[in-house]
């Protein structure tokens, strides 16, 4: 079913490759395809690349969540405006030395290559956000607990473990909070509602995928 | 089968393993593992081996789909982590096809943060979110509009756009707010593809529900950004929404800690402040909620402090209000005082400093009650609120307290390592030097510190800060070339020979920034020789060592050569004898052989300067000329009696172009239509470029060929920025609004010149009774000594240094009228910077020069061939083709064409002066001076010379009449035609 339904789709994608490769019909020669697709795209990174003045002349956004541990580790990214992979990976070591150093009592901001970093220590992990210079640093620190406050709710006193096991469900809540950079939705209520509702119709379709599964095995 | 399903219900529950939701027991031993990992390596060891077996297992062919779901997420995390798991983007993208919600949100939760919105996997989604947008169950459509914000670029807007539009009108809250996301961020990615569904912006704005308001301000506040005039007439929905908000009108669950929706009121400030910004009536709307808002808002949460903070700043951005700017002041001074209630006392000081620096563009007395609180922050050990009060310090400055604030903030910069910042304060002390400089020596002295601490500075800060520096060492060129005093001429050959004794002296040092050396060069140039302290020949052998024992660049040659260049010149000059040196012919060889053609040409133009005549050598290259403008004598009458001569002898007469082109309607109209699309494109570049003439673009044509650089093209940059600097003052006079920065300032000198220590006088009456400079210099030494100090004497400190930032000058001016101290700044004001003068005076002179410009202008070969490229070919050509219907017409369009002769003739007077005049600027003395001669015996040759537009116009005359053409010379047809 799923191959079936893959094959229609990627139709597309495979004329393409097929221009580039010459392959045939057959499916593992078209991942064989995609390989070298994506070797295309990495060259083609540039175009991330010349992106970067977008990034800069819009204004008042948040340009990427990180949550870290005390030791450095990561728990949790979001990136709202292009980064390449290897600039993920510099921005948060240097972010990781910058932020973790800082004693207890300064303030929560710090100024990063122009951008202005708002952080927030709770027990041992750092919230991290990267905004534009000229945005309400206060406001963002508000908006950290916002999501901290219904990270709480949703697993009900929530611990750093909770966090780490089930990052998938904290995406899920940072979705329904931060859109493209702006918050969306400000109400917790709103929030703990649409979260519930989608986990409830997860809760059922996993029954039902489950019974069916196991219909079909007994059947056999 | 009741029996069949519960059975399965509890398999399906058992095989998620006894964890915490639904993964199995690999995956948590993985992330459990990852925990356990000492070190960055280690973590690095783990992911690589489960991305191994990630890459196996998932390539098998019959996963099912429920582990496929956890190998997904199982790569989210690897990707997480910083390594590569490029090679399941394609089964995450086919987990967005799957039917089950569970599987479909994990794959679009996967894709979102696999992909960037240009990769090439993009158009396999695309399909899957147009379905999933006409989905009955509203949870896939939002999980669709989640995955579309992220992954719709602008080729693929088209194909949702209709979709996410029909969305507006759900019936789903949820759903309607994420399609007003999505719209935004379709309009950020591309603003032509949604322009035309602006209007539903507007009218979300009334929605029902607040989340679907509170999302639409975040695209109403970009569009307002892009253009404020369009949304004036929302000002007072805006403000009765603020209102509604402020008195709790929304539902309790948008309170946050107490406070009635506070990002919702955020959001709403930042959008007043954007309408009322340089708008009274709009403002005058605003007054009264903002007051309510600051009554009613508390300061004892952080929420509540952002909202004032934002209050704060809309009062600061729109039009002034007396009993406003009272409340944010005194908001204000609870963030600076308040501190020691709060346990994150540092953030409340930061955004405090933030909004003096804001308050005090309006009003600057707000900063007097808080320098004490200032200069705490200053000696914060808190980088961040250091440099947020060095930015208010910045914004301060004033030419009493400009220097012990560059010596902070050079303190600082050599402090620091990070080079970003240090690039930005560098450029900030350079630009406060260069506005209030308060004497020469010192600011040659600043410079050749600040050039100290560059070479600190790695390649990072060359190419972050090469735009910047660029500027500033042409600015420090010109103070050097042009001195301070007008007058004192004795004072300006001081400054210089100090500079090249410095420049001497640092020479030595054995790494030097290329620009820095740039600037040795040129001085050591022009005035190396000039007090005969120093022989020709050792500064030429300086010269020749720079491009030897520094690793320089090509234009730091270039600037060598032209510097020996120079030398030599007024050596030969003064009809002294140049024995060359042998390192130098030896670089003059390297150099005629160089790849670069400027380094060849350049030094080939020294070779030739060697051999000329002191005299000519004398007029190529003056002594000291810099400064000089040069005259570009338009109406080339130095070759009247030339011209006249030649019609002696039987030459024929030059006609104008007009007369000769403007004979036909054709001709007329292309040359027409040319000269209007040239005189844009000629207009825009005169206006653009400022006049380099009254600087260093000057005489010495060895750095005119780097003149691009060195026109002073920043200047520009400096006066637009200061006008809109201005412009956010609407406080100042009329008058004064287009002046800039400069009369801002003397209304801050006015202002804080004020005594400023009332309340502790008995203290800094003893430091006012010093010496300007002795307060200086304590506060300069403070910070070294500070530790020594008791807790006491560090007050005194503290209260002599405030004294010497925010009324240094408060003891001696007390008493004297304001007015006074006003003419005395406007005067300094002028000297210090001339280029505000100079950029208006060539302005005039040169519309004077447009005014009267000779018809013969127009054959000069020069400007005709630069105009040529910017015409396109096609224009002519349609011009051409376009009124030629037929023969009828011929004559209504010969009587049309005389008519419009003095519209023509205005065009053309208008385009070539700003054609020659930019291109005379930008090329130096000795190339005019070369061209003259030849020019002088090209001038009737020119007139026949080939040219694309007088062939074309001949062309067209040719095909009206029917005759071809057979020569090249247009008069032949004006013979024919008469």
């Amino acid at each position: 079913m799923v191959v079936h339904k893959g094959h229609i789709t990627f139709r597309p994608l495979r004329s393409r490759i097929i221009a580039a490769v010459k392959s045939s019909t057959h499916q593992h020669k078209f991942l064989a395809g995609i390989e070298i697709s994506f070797e295309v795209s990495d060259l083609l990174a540039g175009r991330a690349i010349g992106k970067r003045g977008e990034r800069n002349s819009r204004s008042k956004m948040i340009h990427f969540v990180i949550l870290i541990s005390r030791q450095g580790k990561v728990r949790l990214t979001k990136w709202y405006s292009p980064y390449q992979q290897k600039e993920r990976s510099t921005v948060i070591r240097e972010l990781s030395g910058l932020i973790l150093t800082r004693g207890p009592k300064l303030c929560n901001f710090v100024e990063w290559k122009g951008y202005k970093v708002v952080y927030r220590r709770y027990a041992s992990l750092y919230f991290c956000m990267c905004i534009d210079p000229d945005d309400n640093e206060l406001e963002i620190l508000e908006i950290i607990h916002h999501f901290v406050e219904i990270l709480d709710r949703y697993f009900g006193s929530v611990c750093e473990l909770d966090l780490i096991f089930n990052f998938h469900k904290a995406y899920y809540i940072l979705d329904e909070i931060l859109i493209a950079g702006e918050l969306q939705e400000s109400s917790k209520k709103a929030v703990a509602r649409l979260i519930a509702a989608q986990d409830s119709l997860v809760e059922t379709a996993k029954e039902e995928a489950g019974s069916i599964s196991n219909m079909i095995s007994q059947s056999i | 089968m009741e029996q069949l399903k519960t059975i399965g219900r509890e398999l399906a529950m058992g095989s998620q393993g006894g964890g915490w939701t639904g993964q199995s027991k690999e995956f948590l031993d993985l992330v459990k593992s990852i925990g356990e990992a000492r070190s960055k390596a280690e973590e690095d060891r783990i992911i690589l081996r489960e991305i191994e077996s990630l890459r196996r297992r998932i390539a098998e062919p019959d996963v099912p789909r429920r582990r496929m779901k956890e190998y997904i997420i199982r790569l989210v995390y690897a990707e997480m982590l910083g390594h590569d798991a490029s090679f399941g983007y394609i089964h995450a993208v086919k987990m967005t096809h799957d039917d089950s919600l569970s599987l479909k949100r994990t794959g679009y939760l996967a894709v979102t943060l696999f992909l960037s919105d240009d990769h090439d996997l993009i158009i396999l989604i695309v399909n899957t979110i147009q379905k999933d947008l006409r989905s009955d169950n509203y949870l896939i459509v939002c999980a669709a509009l989640t995955a579309a914000c992220k992954l719709i670029n602008e080729e693929t807007i088209p194909a949702v756009l209709p979709q996410v539009v029909d969305l507006l009108a759900h019936p789903k809250e949820a759903v309607r707010k994420k399609a007003v996301m999505a719209l935004h961020r379709f309009y950020q990615r591309s603003p032509a593809s949604v322009s035309h569904l602006i209007s539903n912006f507007r009218k979300r704005l009334c929605d029902n529900d607040p989340g679907v308001m509170g999302a639409t301000l975040c695209p109403l506040f970009d569009l307002i950004t892009a253009d404020v005039n369009s949304y004036k007439d929302l000002v007072i929905s805006f403000v009765s929404i603020l209102k509604q908000v402020a008195e709790r009108r929304l539902p309790k669950a948008y309170d946050y800690h107490q406070m009635a929706a506070p990002f919702i009121q955020i959001k709403l400030l930042k959008i007043l402040a954007l309408l009322g910004s340089g708008d009274k009536q709009a403002s005058g709307h605003i007054y009264n909620v903002l007051g309510d808002i600051f009554r009613k808002c508390e300061s004892s949460s952080n929420i509540g402090n952002a909202v004032l903070y934002e209050c704060i700043c809309c009062v600061s951005s729109i039009y002034p209000n007396a009993k406003l700017l009272d409340a944010a002041a005194e908001s204000t001074s609870k963030f600076l005082k308040a501190c020691l209630l709060f346990s994150e006392s540092h953030n409340l000081k930061y955004l405090g400093i933030d909004a003096l620096g804001r308050l005090i563009k309006i009003n600057p007395d707000v900063a007097e009650e808080h320098q004490l609180a200032v200069i705490d922050c200053l000696e914060d050990p808190d980088d961040t609120l250091k440099r947020k009060t060095f930015e208010l310090l910045y914004k301060m400055t004033k030419s009493t307290n400009v220097e012990v604030i560059v010596d902070r903030m050079i303190d600082y910069m050599i402090s620091i390592n990070d080079n970003h910042y240090k690039t930005e304060i560098a450029s900030r002390c350079v630009e406060l030097a260069e506005q209030f400089a308060p004497s020469n020596q010192w600011f040659i002295q600043f410079s050749v510190s600040n050039n100290f601490t560059f070479q600190t500075m790695n390649k990072v800060f060359e190419h972050a800060g090469d735009l910047v520096n660029v500027r500033v060492a042409h600015n420090l060129m010109r103070l050097i070339a042009e001195g301070f005093g007008e007058d004192d001429e004795g004072a300006d050959s001081q400054l210089r020979s100090s500079a090249v004794n410095s420049y001497l002296r640092i020479l030595g040092e054995p790494k030097l920034p290329s620009l820095f050396l740039q600037v040795i060069c040129w001085v050591l140039g022009e005035y190396g020789t000039a007090d005969g302290k120093y022989s020709a020949s050792y500064i030429i052998g300086k010269l020749c060592d720079v491009t030897e024992a520094h690793l320089c660049n090509d234009t730091v040659k270039a600037y060598a050569i032209s510097a020996i260049m120079k030398i030599c010149a007024f050596e030969i000059a003064a009809g002294r004898k140049v024995e060359m040196l042998p390192e130098c012919q030896s670089l003059i060889d390297e150099l005629s052989a160089s790849h670069s053609t400027d380094l060849q040409q350049r030094a080939y133009e020294l070779q030739a300067l060697l051999c000329l005549h002191s005299q000519a050598v004398e007029s190529v290259i003056p002594l000291d000329a810099s400064c000089e403008d040069i005259e570009v004598d338009r109406n080339l009458s130095f070759l009247d009696s030339f011209v006249q001569q030649s019609i002696e002898k039987g030459a024929r007469p030059y006609i104008p172009e007009i007369e000769r082109s403007g004979m036909f309607s054709v001709s007329n109209y292309t040359s027409q239509h040319q000269h209007e699309t040239s005189s844009h494109t000629l207009r825009f570049e005169a206006y653009e470029l400022p006049k380099p003439s009254p600087t260093p673009a000057a005489p010495q044509i060895s750095v005119s060929t780097r003149t691009t650089d060195l026109v002073p093209v920043p200047e520009t940059t400096y006066y637009t920025e200061n006008n809109q600097a201005s412009k956010l003052q609407p406080v100042l006079d009329a008058s004064s609004a287009d002046h800039g920065i400069k009369l801002h300032l003397v209304g801050v000198q006015k202002k804080w010149g004020r005594p400023t220590y009332s309340a502790s006088s008995s203290t800094t009456s003893s430091s006012e009774k010093k010496t300007n400079g002795v307060t200086h210099l304590d506060g300069v030494s403070l910070q070294s000594q500070g530790t020594l100090y008791d807790s006491k004497g560090q007050q005194s400190e503290k209260q002599k240094l405030a004294a010497s930032l925010f009324g240094a000058s408060a003891g001696k001016t007390e008493k004297k009228p304001t007015s006074t101290q006003r003419a005395p700044k406007a005067n300094t004001a002028t000297a210090e910077r001339p280029g505000v003068a100079r950029a208006v005076s060539p302005e005039i002179s040169k519309q004077k020069a447009a005014s009267s410009p000779p018809p013969d202008l127009l054959d000069l070969g020069e400007p005709i061939s630069t105009t040529t490229p910017t015409i396109d070919p096609f224009e002519q050509l349609e011009g051409l083709i376009g009124p030629t219907p037929g023969p009828s017409t011929l004559d209504n369009s010969v009587t049309t064409s005389e008519q419009k002769a003095p519209d023509l003739m205005a065009l053309y007077t208008d385009t070539p002066p700003s054609s020659s005049s930019s291109i005379s600027s930008g090329l130096g003395d000795l190339h005019s001076a070369d061209k003259n001669s030849p020019m002088a015996k090209n001038v009737p040759s020119i007139k026949k010379g080939p040219n694309p537009q007088d062939s074309l116009q001949k062309d067209a005359t040719a095909r009206h009449v029917g005759v071809t053409p057979t020569g090249n010379n247009p008069n032949l047809f004006r013979d024919l035609l008469g």
